[in-house]
């Protein structure tokens, strides 16, 4: 059984039609990547696998081990094993990412029938993870997402991701804003947590990131759906003619 | 008497007075039932506002009209349990409890009191012969506000509290107020005069409770002096019932190098007002001034606020912020008013209202008054509901729907909370305020 298994799916958002009969499997530990041009409907599919309100799904269907994942709530999901890295980390004023964190990693492990973290495995816990992306505890006490540079931000969603310990990461355009060397820690901790029983689905608009998380599978794109897919070397393929010469390439399946 | 005022009611405090005037404390002396006389005089002339007095515009006290109040002339029998909620938790500091504006011996311990800290009540029984002469009136404008006059005239009992010279009171002295009438009316005028010498440092915490029960009218007065170098670490709570109003004048004067911090809290009740009166009168005095409230249901805070920066070089802080639900109403008018004098000002006043029903209401009116020409003040308020996006993001991280909410709502509040220094106090009124949120989510899923 796949771990994830989209299937013609449509969404809308204010009655425009984003996504148009979009295919994808993903199995167990694979890596896949998704690229295309902007307002292709990249963030749009990390959105409603997360399951982001405004996003209307109108026709088809994500099965997530097996279960309808359009039935669940946001946090039903992330109980499931879903995570979503955000592309705008929201800041979050008067809450502190430690608290945040704890209820959030508690509420998990409660889905998952795991017993609660006290404080100090907790904050065990996150010396540990942080020490993933290089992120300063420090910065835990302070509000969510408040005062931190657009790297902290992104470093700080890898942290959580690893906090969370997800079957699915979702990364959208974790690469945007990142130098070189932010780049390059973010990748790292995503490499590490790559593992047999963890899948993940990388959005960006550039091959740079496909370079530090090699890709088990490429997927491009357009218009609402998957053009052409492939293996890692078709991202380099793209870099050099760009998103133009896929726009009417034929649909293909992978990884199924 | 002028139109814009409800002549029946402001009549019928005037023959309350008269019928208790000679039976107040401090009526063996001529000049405080002067004092007296002259407060129901003037409150005479300012009557009871209505709707068409502009600093009452959005406070109605028409509910007042229909009822009948009396006074207490005797204190009430009240069991320990019910006050003991509200108790700081291994406060050595005194503690004074007033039933219906009148001191309780029973539930009050005036043990405890730091050296150099004095804590007089005052009652009818009490050595003092008058209200402090040195107090009323050196507070700003107190003159025209009605209540304060009515205050004045009708009170019955409150706290005095003195810190001599270079003394200094970390563990904070409570006073309790708690209203409660079985079934007529009552009105109480609880009296709160804070008194911090030259260097000395006074922490005080004040509650206002209303029980459950007939329909309570509670007219207060806190007066804060603070001298030269002084600290005055001030809260005050009012947590009332159905059936509570609650209006209250609080002025602060301020000398050179001194430092006031007051924290409001407010929830619950028909309607609190709180008027604010204070006055920087010396170089590099501070004052910081924050307010809560967390209404539902048809709940009324208004938040009147008057800062005069009268000498230079002073600083002011006033925060404010109301997390309104269901259709209950937020208030706020804020002016920082600076002397021509009052030279390299530094004002910062703010009013946010977090609106957690479509039928919720903020009224915010945050203003400059500047005669001097080298100052840095700001204004700024804003009107918004819980971030959906932040909510999102919570929720896609493992947190259900109720408690994300109840964390930003939370969050909303310890900007204002996360700064009262008495950790009892600081919690319970952070659980309180969180425990009545998640009440409230659970209240609207079931529905």
């Amino acid at each position: 059984m796949p771990l994830l298994e989209i299937r013609n799916l449509h969404a809308s958002v204010d009655g425009h039609e984003i996504l148009k009969g979009l295919d994808l499997t993903i199995n167990a530990g694979e890596v896949h990547s998704i690229m295309g041009p902007n307002g292709s409907g990249k963030s749009t599919l990390a959105q409603v696998i997360a399951g982001h309100e405004a996003y209307e799904v109108t026709e088809g269907e994500i099965v997530f081990k097996g279960e309808d994942l359009l039935d669940m709530s946001p946090d039903e999901r992330a109980g499931e094993g879903v995570f979503l890295a955000f592309q705008y980390p929201v800041e979050i004023p008067g809450v502190s990412t430690n608290y945040f964190l704890k209820s959030a990693v508690n509420a998990v492990r409660k889905h998952r029938g795991q017993d609660e973290l006290d404080a100090i495995s907790f904050m065990k816990l996150v010396k540990e993870k942080t020490k993933l992306v290089q992120l300063n505890e420090k910065l835990l006490s302070r509000a969510v997402n408040e005062g931190f540079s657009g790297g902290e931000k992104k470093r700080n969603e890898i942290f959580q991701m690893a906090m969370l310990d997800p079957t699915l990461g979702v990364l959208d355009e974790t690469d945007s804003g990142l130098d070189i060397d932010a780049l390059r820690i973010v990748a790292d901790g995503v490499n590490t947590l790559r593992s047999e029983g963890r899948s993940f689905l990388v959005i960006t608009h550039y091959q740079r990131l496909l370079d530090y998380i090699v890709p088990d599978y490429v997927h491009v794109l357009v218009d609402g759906r998957i053009v052409k897919s492939g293996g890692k070397e078709l991202a380099l393929e793209l870099e050099q003619t760009g998103y133009a010469s896929v726009q009417d390439g034929a649909v293909q399946t992978v990884g199924s | 008497m002028s139109s814009d005022t409800m002549q029946s009611t402001t009549q019928r405090f005037v023959d309350l007075y008269r019928g208790v005037r000679t039976d107040l404390f401090g009526a063996d002396s001529k000049e405080s039932l002067a004092r007296r006389d002259e407060s129901i005089a003037r409150f005479g002339e300012l009557g009871v506002p209505d709707r068409h007095n502009e600093e009452w515009k959005y406070t109605n006290l028409a509910a007042i009209e229909k009822l009948d109040f009396s006074v207490d002339r005797a204190v009430r029998a009240l069991d320990a349990s019910v006050i003991e909620p509200y108790l700081l938790e291994g406060a050595a500091g005194p503690r004074l409890v007033f039933v219906n504006g009148l001191y309780s011996e029973a539930l009050s311990d005036l043990t405890g009191a730091a050296q150099g800290v004095m804590v007089e009540r005052l009652q009818s029984d009490a050595n003092l012969t008058d209200l402090p002469s040195d107090l009323l009136d050196r507070c700003a404008d107190l003159g025209a506000l009605p209540f304060a006059r009515l205050n004045t005239a009708l009170t019955a009992g409150g706290a005095l509290i003195r810190v001599a010279k270079n003394a200094s009171c970390v563990d904070p002295i409570q006073v309790l107020f708690v209203t409660v009438a079985d079934d007529a009316p009552v009105a109480s005028f609880p009296r709160v005069a804070i008194v911090a010498e030259e260097g000395a440092q006074a922490t005080v915490v004040e509650n206002h409770i209303a029980l459950a029960g007939a329909a309570t009218f509670t007219v207060a007065l806190t007066e804060i002096q603070a001298a030269a170098n002084a600290h005055v670490d001030h809260a005050r709570t009012t947590e009332l019932s159905e059936g509570a109003y609650h209006v209250a004048a609080i002025a602060s004067r301020q000398l050179r190098d001194s430092r006031v911090e007051s924290c409001v809290v407010a929830t619950g009740g028909e309607i609190a007002r709180h008027d604010f009166r204070f006055v920087l009168d010396g170089e590099n005095a501070d004052c910081n001034i924050r307010g809560l409230a967390s209404l539902v249901g048809d709940e009324h805070v208004d938040n009147h606020l008057l800062v005069r920066h009268a000498k230079p070089n002073c600083t002011s802080r006033e925060f404010f912020k109301n997390i309104l639900d269901d259709s209950s109403r937020g208030v706020f008018c804020g002016r920082i008013y600076v002397d021509q004098i009052a030279q390299k000002t530094d004002g910062v006043q703010t009013n946010a209202n977090l609106l957690l029903s479509d039928n919720a209401q903020a009224e915010t009116r945050p203003q400059l008054e500047i005669y001097a020409d080298d100052v840095k003040c700001t204004h700024g308020a804003t009107v918004g509901q819980l971030d959906e996006e932040a909510i999102f993001y919570l929720r896609a991280r493992g947190v259900p729907e109720d408690e994300a909410r109840g964390m930003l709502v939370k969050g909303f509040a310890g900007e204002i909370l996360d700064e009262i220094r008495i950790e009892s106090l600081r919690d319970r009124l952070k659980e309180k305020l969180f425990r009545s949120t998640s009440d409230r989510s659970a209240l609207q899923t079931s529905l």
